[in-house]
C-alpha cells in the first residue's frame, strides 16, 4: 500500500466521520457544519469526542456525585468575583477528590460488610460457639481480634456514611448560598461558616478512625494468652 | 463562546487538575477539545514560524504549518495507544476522555512554547547558526513536555499505576513523534540551501539518522546517500 492509498482510505474515512459527526450534532446550523468539518481531517481525534459526549447517558448521579457537583458548581459561582477566595479552584478541587476517595471506600466497606466472613453477627455466634465448645483463651483470641475489626469496619462504614450524609446537605446549602449572593451581588454573611463546616466534614473523611477499647481478655486465661515462645 | 474559549484557555495552563476533573467527570469535552486545537495551532504554529526566522522566505509558512502538523499526526497515530494502555493497565477512561486528555497536554505544551517565542526569536535574531538553533527547540521542547506531562499525570494518576501508564505510553508516543516530526522536516531549515522544500526527500528514518549521529559525535562522517549505499548495496 503506497501512501497515495493511505490517504486517499483516510479522507474516506475523513468524509464518513464527517457525516456523522454532523447528524450526531444535537443542534443544527453553525456548530453543526463546524463539528463535520473538523472530523473531516481530524476524525481520529474528533470523532470519538463527538461519540462520547453523543452515548454519555443521562442518569441520575450517586449521592456522592450529587455532593461533588454542588461543591463544584459552588466554586463555579464564585470564579472571578471577589467571593472566590471563600472557595478558590485548588480548595475545590482538594474538596472532589477526598469525596471521591471517601466514597469509594464507603461503596467498598458496603459491599465488603454484605459478605458473611466479614459479619459481626457470625463472628459473634463462632465466639459463642468456641466457648460452649470450652476452647482455651489462646483459641477464642482470634476469634475475639476478628470481631474486633469487623465492628471497627462498621465503625468506618457509619462514620463515612453520616459524614457523606451532612457534606451533601452542606455543599447543597453552600451552592444556594453562594449563587444567591452572586445574583443578589451581596456578601454571603453564612457563607463562610458553611465553607469552614464542609472542610471540617472534609477533614473528618481524611482522618483514620479512633481504636475501639480492645476486648478485654478473660482473666481465667490470661497465662494461657502469652506469646508461644515465652513458654 | 469566546469567553468560554478564554476560561478553558486560562485552565489549560493554570489547573491542569481541573481539565482532568472534567474527563474524570465525564462532560461533554467539545468545547475543551476546540479550545485544545486552537491553542495547538497558534501555539506550536507561531513557534514554527519563529524557527524557521534564520532562514525566512517560505519556510516561515512551511514550519508554522508543519509543527501543529507533526503534533497532530503524532497523536492521531498514539492517542488509541494511549486508550489501550490506560484501560488495560486499569484506568476507566474511554478514548473520548483521552482524546480530550492528551489534546489539553499537547494544547499546554503549544502554550509554553508560545511563551518561549519572542526570546527564541530574539536568540535567533542574534545569529546563533544552525546547530545552536536545532539545540535551542530542543531544550523548549522537553521545557513543553514537562508542562505536558502535569496535564498527564493529573488525568491519569499520580500514584504507581498512574505512572506505569504515563511509561508506558511515552514509550509509544517518543518514536512516533519523533519519525512523524522527521518525515516532516526540515522545520528551520538550512541557511544554505538554494531552495527551500517542503518536505525533504525519504533519507531513512529517524533511527537511521541517530545511528548516523553517533558516527559524527566521534569524527567519522558519513554522507546520507553514502550510508544508503552501504545498507542497501545499490
Amino acid at each position: 500500500m503506497t501512501l497515495s492509498d493511505l490517504l486517499v482510505l483516510y479522507g474516506a474515512a475523513g468524509v464518513a466521520s464527517s457525516a456523522v459527526a454532523y447528524k450526531k450534532s444535537s443542534e443544527r446550523g453553525r456548530s453543526a457544519l463546524v463539528s463535520a468539518l473538523l472530523a473531516l481531517p481530524l476524525w481520529p481525534l474528533w470523532l470519538p469526542v463527538v461519540l462520547s459526549a453523543h452515548a454519555r447517558p443521562i442518569t441520575r448521579p450517586a449521592p456522592s456525585d450529587t455532593t461533588r457537583a454542588a461543591i463544584w458548581e459552588a466554586h463555579e459561582a464564585v470564579v472571578g468575583s471577589a467571593l472566590e477566595p471563600l472557595l478558590p479552584r485548588e480548595a475545590a478541587l482538594r474538596m472532589l477528590q477526598e469525596v471521591e476517595r471517601a466514597s469509594e471506600r464507603h461503596r467498598e466497606l458496603v459491599q465488603l460488610l454484605a459478605q458473611r466472613s466479614f459479619s459481626a453477627q457470625a463472628a459473634e455466634q463462632r465466639i459463642e460457639q468456641l466457648t460452649r465448645d470450652g476452647s482455651s483463651a489462646r483459641s477464642l483470641a482470634p476469634a475475639r481480634l476478628h470481631l474486633e475489626n469487623v465492628r471497627r469496619l462498621e465503625n468506618l462504614r457509619s462514620r463515612d456514611e453520616q459524614t457523606l450524609s451532612e457534606l451533601g446537605e452542606l455543599a447543597t446549602t453552600l451552592r444556594t448560598q453562594l449563587v444567591l449572593a452572586r445574583y443578589a451581588g451581596s456578601t454571603p454573611h453564612d457563607a463562610g461558616d458553611i465553607v469552614s463546616e464542609v472542610w471540617a466534614r472534609v477533614e473528618v473523611l481524611g482522618s483514620t478512625l479512633d481504636p475501639l477499647p480492645s476486648i478485654q481478655p478473660d482473666p481465667r486465661h490470661a497465662s494461657d494468652q502469652a506469646h508461644p515462645a515465652s513458654g | 463562546m469566546n469567553a468560554q474559549l478564554f476560561s478553558v484557555l486560562d485552565e489549560l495552563l493554570r489547573s491542569p487538575e481541573a481539565v482532568a476533573e472534567r474527563i474524570r467527570r465525564r462532560e461533554d469535552l467539545r468545547p475543551l477539545v476546540v479550545a485544545a486545537l486552537l491553542a495547538l495551532g497558534l501555539g506550536a504554529g507561531t513557534f514554527g514560524a519563529v524557527l524557521a526566522t534564520a532562514r525566512g522566505g517560505v519556510q516561515l509558512g512551511y514550519s508554522a504549518l508543519k509543527l501543529p502538523l507533526a503534533v497532530l499526526v503524532t497523536l492521531c497515530l498514539c492517542v488509541p495507544a494511549f486508550a489501550a494502555i490506560a484501560r488495560g493497565l486499569g484506568r476507566n477512561i474511554d478514548l473520548g476522555g483521552m482524546v480530550g486528555l492528551s489534546l489539553s497536554a499537547a494544547a499546554r505544551a503549544s502554550l509554553v512554547l508560545l511563551a518561549f517565542a519572542p526570546a527564541v526569536w530574539f536568540v535567533l535574531d542574534r545569529g546563533i547558526g544552525y546547530h545552536y538553533s536545532v539545540l535551542l527547540s530542543a531544550v523548549c521542547y522537553g521545557f513543553a513536555g514537562i508542562s505536558a506531562l502535569r496535564v498527564m499525570a493529573a488525568g491519569l494518576g499520580r500514584d504507581g499505576r498512574g505512572l506505569g501508564i504515563l511509561l508506558c505510553c511515552a514509550a509509544v508516543l517518543l518514536p512516533t513523534g519523533a519519525q512523524s516530526a522527521w518525515m516532516l522536516r526540515p522545520f528551520i531549515g538550512r541557511p544554505a540551501q538554494a531552495s527551500v522544500p517542503f518536505l525533504r526527500h525519504k533519507e531513512g528514518s529517524f533511527a537511521d539518522a541517530v545511528y548516523q549521529s553517533a558516527f559524527s559525535s566521534v569524527g567519522r562522517y558519513r554522507s546520507s546517500a553514502r550510508v544508503f549505499e552501504e545498507e542497501t548495496g545499490e
